[in-house]
């Protein structure tokens, strides 16, 4: 075999792969066409899943402390997984005005974000719909706060004393308190707060746009009838 | 010429090739090593970490988020690569029988390259990461590692094109093959995710692919490349059937690029793309099968040879490494069964590990262990070195199979059962994540061995001899160190033992 | 395969085929990129085509409606009214943003018992002053680019003000929409407009009560409409609806079909 048969061969079986695999699937689906969010109504406009939230900054953030290799972004289908049979990983399983919203993670869900943090191992749970967890569930009253102790503090709270998420009080300050703690400053569900008397932590900006990513994950919005494989439709149907 | 000419001719030109490259193999070789253990601790920490969060915690530059991807990038790109360049290029030298022309401008770029890593390794624990598995270096690394990848080997790629005419031998095919792959799957990853701009999931699949592509089409050739060599070269037997290396290489070009998206299943990618790869990934024992029996075949035909010679007792190892490792491609990628359980646990780091150190480690230290003492005219220093090297990188990578091959799944499980609350599933994790840190301080101990071996070598200071160190002591008269001890330019019998 | 292939020519080459083969994919994606490589369709932009498609229409109606040269010819007036105009106060009712808590409280309070005024206005029988109707007409070019100069509306736009029960029926409604602004559908003579997606704007907030009577007296005695005139000191009682967000005409007061 010569060298230009060798580079041939290789060439074919390589790029017949890197064309099938990767190539024409990228080409394809940079211009995933819009779908119509009620087919019925045609002036229904399309299914835009806006996001709320300093995205692309708490994307960043994300990204670059490593969260992806412990959390997913990920809500499987049936046949892949047991994700969507969790009461709030797909959604809510409950939620007092819609009922049961869970749904797997359909494409337009990482809009506004340039690279999907699919995640690499589970260690921590699936973050898809977090922002709905801790508004629905964990803290209503300021959702937030919930997001911020974690991060200062994960282990502190007695329901997840054994959780291994690394404590990111690097990004927070230390601050003296003003006239009385500040709005964001951090503290527990049992309203004590970290520092000593006269000191407070207070989230920096990337604490910051990273908390506002967090809550900006609500993948469980009503979904168009063609890409929506809620079994309680089909009954209705 | 007569033989015995033609033969001396031979072990000059071999002497030649090996003066010739020393100081850019020297260098790729110790400073991979350095790398390792820079690896190996940030491996510790991390592993560490995992099952006790509050070590080393509440430092920016030391979370886990970025040290995780810090101890990759240094075992992937510190030591992997420049172990694989020094193979390579002393490979691909001698097969051609050409001396190297290029060693000062190999030797630069090599120095650029620990550069590029360095301040990619720092970026990412200052938090300039990008968040892309595998490919973690902020993004102006990537073209400085694509440039200087292309100075170092293309000697080598000029070296095979004007080799004079004679046997091709089977390393050959895998080292140009490896060369070729490296830059197709690393462009393509670098100019689809980060400077062409695609759909977010698509993105996240084609970094999946790179990953799978970089330990199946340039860690597996280059591994397959030294064992092809060493088994045949040390034994002083032929390969047992050319046949099957063929049907080795080619099954594994024709599998390997469509394996890796299999940790995108269920994700909102096109169906067939994340099938394909587990499909792949489980089809690629074939080439491991082929390549691990033609290679133990043709060791096993002289046991003591394993026995003694450092060299190919740690191929041998690494090739049962293949083994493990291409059949758990297997078990953890069957779509029906195991593919859930393993897509999001310690069971993808686990099958990495095995790839990168039971397989291509182990197999690069065996072609340390032969190359280095050719081209610093030394021998290693000491037989008890060498076996404390390979016993606990042994132990280690044990640990390390069963955590991935049993842990991982018993994590899914864990994971799996959606009526536990998710502390239940996590904390499945603890025991094997214990598992994980002794392995690497195992490691980590076999390493220190070894990076102190070899800087010594580096410094010249190994045994004056043309006996090599082997693993097995002789006592009595007939000990190959000779009768005087270390100082020994033996005649004739040891020079045959030695004659590579 | 002989050894007089490691010539330097054939290094040379050699090493430019590497490259080429090293750079081969990279290469041709980079083809396929030049022929795909168009803006992936925002579904932002997306969405937002219907609203600039409507942008464009309102736009076109109202350059067709307020044509250039009525607006030069206006401008002495409007510059004259403006310089013997007084400074505004520091703090006037229509610097509330809608929708923040000032209005919100605002809101919260009660609104004026619009009953004595209308009724003051419909019984009213004194004679209209030309020369408020003057002023209101100089005042009106504005209105005009939605409601039409003559009254007559614009697709689109705004309803027609010719015929309009609103127009001469109870005084308050007037006041409010002109405070407040008005969303949703309306009908007009017996025709409903669902098709002003904008609704009005409150044009009135800025004026002041001379001015905005004035303009109202204009619009109540024009375009074939005949009503009483509008005293300043009734729109004044409506100063406190500044503010508010914009109301649906259903709490309005309806006015009685002709």
């Amino acid at each position: 075999m010569s060298l230009r048969h060798f580079i041939i061969g290789l060439s074919v079986s390589f790029g017949l792969a890197w064309l099938s695999v990767v190539v024409i699937p990228f080409v394809k689906m940079r211009n995933l066409a819009p779908i119509a969010l009620n087919a019925e109504e045609p002036d229904s406009g399309p299914y835009f899943p806006k996001r709320a939230g300093r995205v692309a900054n708490g994307a960043e953030i994300y990204a670059s402390n490593g969260c992806y290799n412990c959390h997913t972004q990920v809500v499987r289908p049936t046949y892949a997984g047991n994700d969507l049979f969790r009461a709030d990983w797909g959604g809510l399983k409950a939620d007092p005005e819609r009922g049961d919203t869970r749904r797997e993670t359909n494409a337009y869900d990482f809009l506004g974000e340039k690279f999907a943090h699919i995640g690499v191992s589970r260690v921590g749970p699936d973050l898809s719909n977090v922002g709905r967890r801790v508004e629905a569930i964990y803290s209503p009253e300021n959702p937030s706060r919930w997001l911020y102790a974690h991060l200062f503090n994960p282990r502190y709270e007695a329901d997840r004393e054994k959780s291994t998420c690394p404590s990111f009080r690097f990004m927070f300050d230390e601050k003296e308190v003003g006239t009385g703690l500040s709005d964001d400053a951090v503290t527990f569900s049992d309203g004590r707060s970290p520092g000593s008397d006269t000191t407070e932590f207070v989230p920096n900006s990337d604490a910051k746009a990273l908390v506002s990513y967090l809550l900006s994950m609500k993948k469980d919005q009503p979904v168009p009838a063609s890409i929506d494989f809620a079994p309680k439709k089909a009954e209705e149907k | 010429m007569s033989s015995t000419a033609q033969s001396i001719q031979d072990a000059k030109l071999r002497a030649d090739i090996d003066r010739s490259l020393r100081h850019p193999v020297m260098f790729f070789m110790t400073s991979g090593a350095a790398w390792l253990a820079v690896s190996i601790i940030l491996g510790l920490i991390s592993s560490a970490k995992v099952h006790s969060p509050e070590f080393l915690s509440g430092f920016g530059w030391l979370t886990y988020g970025r040290v995780f991807p810090a101890h990759i990038a240094a075992l992937v790109y510190g030591w992997g690569f420049q172990a694989a360049f020094g193979v390579m290029i002393w490979l691909m030298a001698r097969l051609s029988r050409q001396e190297c022309k290029s060693a000062g401008i190999i030797l630069a770029a090599g120095h650029v390259w620990n550069f590029a890593v360095s301040i990619g390794l720092l970026g990412i624990l200052g938090g300039a990461g990008t968040g892309v598995p595998w490919m973690e270096f902020p993004t102006f690394i990537w073209p400085v590692l694509l440039v200087t990848y292309f100075v170092i080997v293309v000697w080598s790629f000029i070296q095979f094109r004007v080799r004079p005419s004679g046997y091709v031998y089977i390393s050959q095919w895998y080292i140009m093959a490896a060369m070729v792959w490296f830059p197709w799957i690393f462009l393509t990853a670098n100019l689809l995710v980060f400077v062409f701009q695609g759909h977010p999931v698509m993105a996240a699949g084609i970094a999946a692919w790179f990953k799978s592509g970089l330990i199946f089409l340039f860690f597996t050739p280059v591994a397959l490349a030294a064992s092809y060599y060493l088994a045949p070269k040390v034994t002083g037997r032929p390969i047992f059937s050319y046949t099957l290396a063929k049907l080795g290489f080619w099954s594994l070009a024709i599998i390997a690029p469509w394996a890796g998206m299999q940790k995108l299943t269920g994700a909102p990618i096109p169906f067939f793309l994340p099938y394909l790869g587990a499909a792949a990934t489980a089809l690629l024992f074939i080439p491991a099968l082929a390549a691990g029996v033609n290679i133990l075949r043709t060791t096993l035909a002289s046991p003591e040879a394993v026995e003694q010679s450092p060299s190919l007792r740690f191929s041998v190892a690494g090739i049962i490494g293949l083994l493990v490792f291409g059949f758990a491609g297997l078990f953890l990628n069957l779509p029906g069964s195991s593919l859930k359980l393993t897509q999001f646990s310690l069971s993808g780091y686990g099958f990495e590990i095995l790839a990168l150190y039971s397989f291509f480690s182990f197999i690069m230290f065996g072609a340390i262990y032969f190359i280095v003492p050719r081209i610093t005219r030394r021998e290693w220093l000491s037989r008890r070195l060498i076996s404390m090297h390979f016993f606990f990188s042994v132990y280690g990578i044990i640990a390390v199979s069963v955590v991935a091959l049993f842990g991982g799944l018993m994590q899914g499980i864990g994971q799996e059962e959606w009526i536990q609350p998710w502390i239940n599933a996590a904390t499945r994790t603890y025991p094997y994540a214990i598992f994980i840190t002794i392995a690497w301080a195992f490691i980590l101990f076999s390493n220190v061995f070894f990076f102190l071996h070899l800087t010594l070598m580096w410094l010249r200071l190994g045994r004056r001899s043309s006996h090599p160190t082997l693993l097995v002591s002789h006592h009595g008269g007939s000990s190959p160190h000779g009768a005087e001890g270390d100082i020994d330019n033996a005649g004739p019998g040891s020079a045959d033992a030695h004659a590579h | 395969m002989d050894s007089s292939r490691d010539n330097l020519f054939t290094r040379f080459t050699t090493f430019w085929w590497a490259l080429f083969v090293f750079a081969g994919f990279g290469v041709l994606l980079a083809v396929i990129w030049l022929f795909n490589n168009s803006e992936p369709k925002n579904l932002e932009d997306v969405v937002a085509e219907t609203r600039y498609k409507n942008k464009e229409e309102v736009l076109k109606a109202q350059a067709t409606a307020l044509p250039q040269e009525a607006i030069d010819k206006a401008i002495s007036v409007v510059a004259t009214q403006l310089a013997a105009s007084k400074p505004a106060a520091v703090s006037t009712d229509a610097q509330i943003v809608p929708g923040s808590a000032r209005a919100k409280a605002k809101e919260a309070g009660g609104s004026v018992d619009p009953s004595a005024i209308n009724k003051e206005a419909a019984e009213s029988k004194d004679p209209v002053d030309p020369a408020i109707v003057e002023k209101g007409k100089a005042s009106y070019l504005l209105c005009g680019a939605c409601h039409g100069q003559n009254g007559e509306g614009v697709p689109m736009a705004g309803p027609p003000l010719a015929g309009s029960e609103w127009v001469t029926g109870p005084v308050s409604n007037l006041a409010i929409i002109g405070f407040r602004g008005i969303i949703g559908p309306i009908t007009v003579a017996g025709k409903e407009h669902k098709e002003f997606v904008a609704g009005m704007a409150p044009m009135a907030a800025a004026m002041s009560d001379e001015d905005f009577a004035a303009v109202l007296t204009y619009i109540r005695n024009s375009f074939g409409n005949k009503a009483s005139q509008v005293k300043p000191e009734w729109v004044k009682a409506f100063r406190g609806e500044i503010g508010k967000p914009q109301l649906p005409t259903s709490e309005l007061i309806q006015p009685e079909a002709k």
